[in-house]
């Protein structure tokens, strides 16, 4: 049942060619979470993440300085290798520098038809902001209109987000399947299911996902009881990693992460307006470090962003944190030793792990286990 | 041929305004004024309308830490040692080590009544540089956001200026009533309006100085224009930078009369980018001795003139937006969104296709041999589309030279392999060391 989930991440070019040559339909790449999907997927578009292959690779440093960060330089990678030769156009909200140089270097280095990019301002001013982004989705929808020569219609919009929100209301009963103690699911299994949504047609997902949930609490081989952490930080989806932490003996039980939980944790409000509605959802979605700016007291708990973090923590009776980010991603990176105190005001205790390109397996699970000592010391 | 040289008096001159702007900065609470940091990019006209202050800007003060060596340091190792990374922006480190080791190259750490910027994301740390500030001293701080509209094809819509005008200009009125609130202060909406008049003036001003660069040989040199441009950005907004700009254009044109060169040969011309290295200007100085001419530089033209309709960057109508200076709070603040969305030449926040079309334009304009770009380690928004650029230029046939070194962290420089690096490149373009 969960292998479905992880052998699609592995063939997820394959499926993406196998969609397009069944439906007829284009198929978008887009870098970063801030992209909202739902306006390609109203035009009948397979909106599908472009995400790194976590192995070396030379083809980016021609275009992206090597302090840029792996994961940016190997997207990029990804595209000049022509493993995405079967995309007919890619698109990005913006979000970092390092993911828009990626966007911008693949416009002028990698073949592809059509490219947009969405300008998302960051979350200063929440309320003003949803107008102007509805704005910018309605210029974003012409230029797909025009790439598929087809009229997205109100009820298209309304259909995408509805088909959107199942997936993420069903992705929300796998998280709360995790409360349990021990969880009923994997950290790294967990990513598998929400990492597939990134590539699927959601459609088919939801019914993958429904029967996922259906078997879960009854499946013969649910994760042995183990201290319950969490992992927090940004473009992460090397299962290996998360694998590597449950293997010593721990479960992973939420996260804060753009390849997890904060993909799909908020819902699309009601709104008359399709657009405006879809804007409301990713201004008001937990940010991420370059979007969170709009504390103007001087206390980090009070951060957007660590608010949620926090209320993660608890809702899932967390025990400890492992903050890990992509080496040289200064927005995650510089948040790490004001999260670190967060995690220490909750007597919660974190390891910081820096990631490359590839893991460093020996290393990491050294780490791993003298975090888990330590922590089963405190516990003592 | 050997050309005349002489000393730039401004030189000093700028060299003199910035010990007397540090010292500003340092007795502005005992002498009752405001004390605000930001990015060199916060709109400080908007400063000006609370009254008496002084600008703490982090990038500025980050390179004159660093140009202290034991500050220098001691300082980077305070920050890598709370926790920060060896490969966040140099600047951002050499100021925070500052902050928490409370040590300024005068005396304690300058604390600021509050920090305000105007976040353009072009840096994945500017947000943090203050947020990190406010939190570690307990001080206030309001952030403005600026819409990178990436103008690929080197046009921004009536439509987004329509919609990101009133955006900025709102904020930009949120940040007064804030600013207002928390200082007491009334605020004061014709010094506002001086300000940006003054501004706008050091803009023109600072723009005809980079044309004169057109003039061979060259009457500056970018060390020199490197440290010119301090003025401009800790005072355009005040009457003393604009004097500055006005006796400065004065001193420089009449070098181009008279024929007096920054270097006595010039045996070729170049483009110099990114930020400088500033503390391995001996880099700058190897080149001179081959007779390069560092004779432009989108760094420091980025605060020169506008951006026209066209996209192209020259001379424009400071308010042609309005058709006069703004003449009551609501047209500052709708001129100052304007100008920021349409206007402001945000040079290195542009699209690599755009950005190469306007290195392509400077090398002819400035008749220049070849492009140099300096890759500042851990200045992403510096470095974004340089390489694609550099990969467009040499496909054009312009010679470039990459060099990675530092604007502040000393540790961050192999100055043996840079060297390495330019003597193989001028040995390319048959150029040789001077006698």
């Amino acid at each position: 049942m969960l292998d479905r989930f992880r052998d699609l991440v592995s063939n997820r070019h394959q499926y993406a060619q196998e969609w397009k040559a069944k439906t007829g339909g284009k198929v978008l790449g887009y870098l970063c979470c801030y992209m909202p999907e739902e306006v390609a997927y109203a035009g009948g578009i397979l909106p599908v993440r472009i995400i790194s292959n976590n192995e070396p690779q030379e083809f980016s440093s021609v275009y992206m300085a090597s302090f840029f960060c792996p994961f940016s330089r190997d997207c990029l990678g990804e595209g000049l290798s022509g493993r995405y030769h079967y995309l007919d156009g890619i698109t990005v909200g913006h979000t970092c520098v390092q993911i828009n140089q990626t966007f911008e270097s693949w416009v002028l280095h990698v073949p592809t038809p059509y490219s947009y990019y969405i300008p998302i301002p960051g979350i200063a001013e929440a309320n003003s902001l949803k107008p102007i982004l509805a704005d910018e989705l309605a210029d974003f929808q012409g230029t797909l209109e025009e790439l598929t020569g087809k009229t997205i219609s109100g009820d298209d919009l309304q259909r995408a987000i509805d088909v959107y929100d199942t997936n993420r209301r069903l992705l929300r009963e796998i998280y709360e399947l995790r409360k349990a103690d021990p969880p009923l699911i994997s950290g790294a299994e967990t990513m598998d299911v929400v990492l597939s949504s990134m590539f699927c047609d959601k459609a088919e997902h939801n019914q993958w996902l429904e029967e996922l949930i259906r078997y879960l609490p009854q499946r013969p081989d649910p994760p042995p009881p183990g201290p319950r952490l969490m992992v927090v930080g940004g473009e992460n989806h090397d299962t290996t990693l998360l694998r590597l932490i449950e293997a010593q003996g721990a479960n992973i039980v939420v996260d804060d992460l753009c390849m997890g939980s904060r993909y799909f944790w908020n819902l699309t409000p009601p709104d008359s307006n399709p657009l405006m509605a879809i804007a409301s959802r990713y201004v008001d979605k937990p940010s991420c470090p370059v979007k969170d700016i709009g504390n103007k007291g001087t206390d980090p708990t009070q951060r957007p962003r660590y608010r949620h973090i926090i209320k993660l923590a608890q809702d899932y009776k967390v025990q400890g944190a492992f903050l890990v980010y992509q080496k040289f991603c200064h927005p995650q990176e510089l948040d790490i030793p004001s999260l670190k105190k967060i995690f220490d005001q909750l007597n919660l205790p974190t390891c910081v792990l820096e990631l490359d390109t590839t893991l460093a397996e020996g290393p990491t699970k050294t780490r791993a286990q003298a975090f888990l000592e330590m922590m089963e010391l405190e516990v003592v | 041929m050997t050309y005349q040289t002489e000393p730039i008096k401004h030189f000093e001159i700028a060299k003199g305004l910035r010990e007397l702007h540090y010292q500003r900065v340092m007795t502005a609470r005992e002498q009752g004024k405001l004390l605000v940091t930001g990015g060199a990019n916060m709109l400080w006209e908007l400063m000006e309308g609370l009254g008496e202050y002084e600008a703490l800007e982090g990038e500025p003060y980050g390179a004159t830490v660093a140009h202290y060596p034991e500050l220098a340091a001691v300082t980077a190792e305070a920050t890598d040692s709370s926790g920060y990374g060896r490969d966040v922006c140099a600047y951002i480190r050499s100021y925070w080590g500052s902050m928490f080791l409370n040590r300024s190259p005068w005396g304690e750490f300058p604390k600021p009544d509050f920090a305000a910027h105007f976040y353009t994301s072009h840096c994945g740390g500017q947000e943090k540089w203050y947020r990190v500030l406010s939190e570690h001293l307990d001080v206030p701080y309001f952030v403005m956001d600026y819409p990178t509209l990436k103008p690929r094809n080197g046009v921004i819509t009536a439509k987004q200026v329509e919609r990101y005008v009133p955006y900025l200009a709102s904020q930009f009125n949120d940040f007064i009533e804030w600013a207002e609130k928390l200082t007491g202060r009334k605020y004061d909406d014709e010094k506002l309006i001086q300000a940006i008049v003054n501004k706008r003036r050091c803009q023109m001003l600072w723009g005809q100085i980079c044309e004169l660069q057109e003039t061979v040989p060259a009457p500056l040199n970018a060390r020199q224009m490197f440290n010119l441009i301090i003025p401009r950005v800790h005072w355009a907004t005040r009457k003393e930078g604009v004097d500055f700009h006005e006796t400065l254009l004065e001193e420089v044109q009449d070098r181009v009369a008279r024929g007096i060169a920054s270097l006595p040969e010039e045996k070729g011309r170049f483009i110099h980018d990114f930020v400088p290295p500033y503390v391995a200007m001996d880099i700058l100085r190897h080149l001179e001795a081959y007779g390069a001419a560092l004779v432009t530089s989108m760094y420091v033209f980025n605060w020169g003139y506008g951006i026209r309709d066209d996209r192209t960057w020259g001379p424009v109508e400071s308010f042609g937006d309005l058709g006069h200076p703004p003449r009551n709070r609501e047209e500052a603040l709708n001129h100052m969104a304007f100008w920021e969305i349409l206007r402001e030449p945000w040079l290195n926040m542009f699209s690599p296709e755009l950005k190469t079309g306007y290195y392509v334009d400077m090398v002819e304009r400035y008749k220049c041999d070849g492009v140099i770009f300096h890759i500042n380690r851990g200045e992403v928004g510096g470095v974004l589309g340089l390489l694609d650029s550099r990969y467009a230029l040499k496909q054009k046939g312009i010679p470039c030279l990459v060099y990675e070194a530092s604007a502040s962290d000393k540790r961050d420089v192999d100055i043996v392999k840079v060297v390495d690096g330019i003597d193989a490149f001028m040995e390319s373009l048959g150029m040789k060391k001077l006698a």
